[in-house]
């Protein structure tokens, strides 16, 4: 009897957790709409503004500098760019579960930047830079573009990835360079 | 001392001037092309071009980021050319250039 009663324990516990995991794979890969894709458009490129000002804080190397500032006037210029799309199409940025994520990632992030030393930092931040372009760039073509409904929309996320490509390779240029 | 000799000198002075005017025939003769390197998707395009000396490049940028065009000794060097922007050039040499924004682009002029 006892036995039975734990199978039947065991049973619930797992049903319950096969329910628990198949609720948030839904959440997961819920599409998302032309409001919360420009949210995560703006987000993704604020973050690594935010990288690269910190990165004009702390390191003292020009290669690093230059990138930081090149950084920080392309992810500019998209972020008024999609701005100038959305107030056309009259659509708010809508803050979502993907954007949230980069928000919480990239405060991670700068935490772990912040708490660097001189000598260890401009390889941590060229470090992330290349994770993150990987990751944005992964982002952008498997779920922003593929789910974006309008065409102006969808045209400006396509241009954006050469850009993105661009600073992925400079970035991996300099991650071969400093140690 | 040598003595003058006018036949001599004057075949001098008549080949002289056969050069010169042939030198000055030949260049106005060759009318400089225009040629036209687009910056998209945040390449050079075309990345290689070959030219004649004296013809005429012009870059525009139809990237929605700022580029540069400057050659790799930075002998010359276009100012930050914003969205649908032009700079042009007379190329009399050959040469290779970059983005000094961003480092990865590159392109090449070969004057024939």
């Amino acid at each position: 009897m006892k036995t039975l009663k734990r199978a039947a324990l065991i049973t619930g516990i797992l049903f319950s957790f096969v329910i628990i995991l198949s609720r948030a794979s839904a959440q997961n890969t819920k599409k998302l709409s032309d409001a919360e894709i420009a949210s995560v458009a703006v987000v993704a490129n604020q973050n690594d503004i935010d990288f690269a000002k910190m990165a004009k804080q702390k390191s003292h190397n020009s290669q690093v500098l230059e990138f930081a500032n090149t950084m920080i006037a392309d992810h500019q210029s998209v972020i008024d760019m999609a701005t100038a799309l959305v107030t056309k199409l009259k659509v708010t940025p809508k803050d979502n579960a993907v954007s949230q994520k980069y928000v919480a990632d990239a405060k991670r992030t700068l935490q772990m930047l912040d708490a660097k030393s001189d000598k260890t930092f401009n390889k941590a931040y060229v470090d992330n830079e290349v994770s993150y372009h990987q990751t944005v760039i992964d982002a952008v073509n498997k779920v922003l573009i593929p789910q974006s409904q309008n065409a102006e929309l969808k045209a400006l996320l396509q241009k954006v990835v050469p850009i993105l490509q661009k600073h992925l390779e400079h970035a991996q240029m300099l991650q071969k360079q400093i140690k | 001392m040598k003595a003058f000799n006018p036949i001599k000198n004057g075949i001098s002075l008549l080949l002289t001037v056969l050069l010169l005017v042939d030198g000055c025939n030949s260049h106005a003769g060759y009318t400089p092309q225009n040629h036209v390197v687009e910056i998209k998707d945040m390449k050079f395009q075309p990345a290689e071009l070959k030219l004649n000396q004296g013809d005429i490049v012009t870059w525009i940028n139809r990237d929605i980021v700022s580029h540069d065009v400057t050659e790799e000794n930075k002998t010359w060097a276009s100012p930050a050319l914003s969205t649908d922007a032009t700079w042009k050039k007379v190329i009399t040499q050959s040469g290779t250039y970059y983005c000094s924004i961003h480092v990865m682009m590159k392109g090449t002029l070969t004057v024939k």
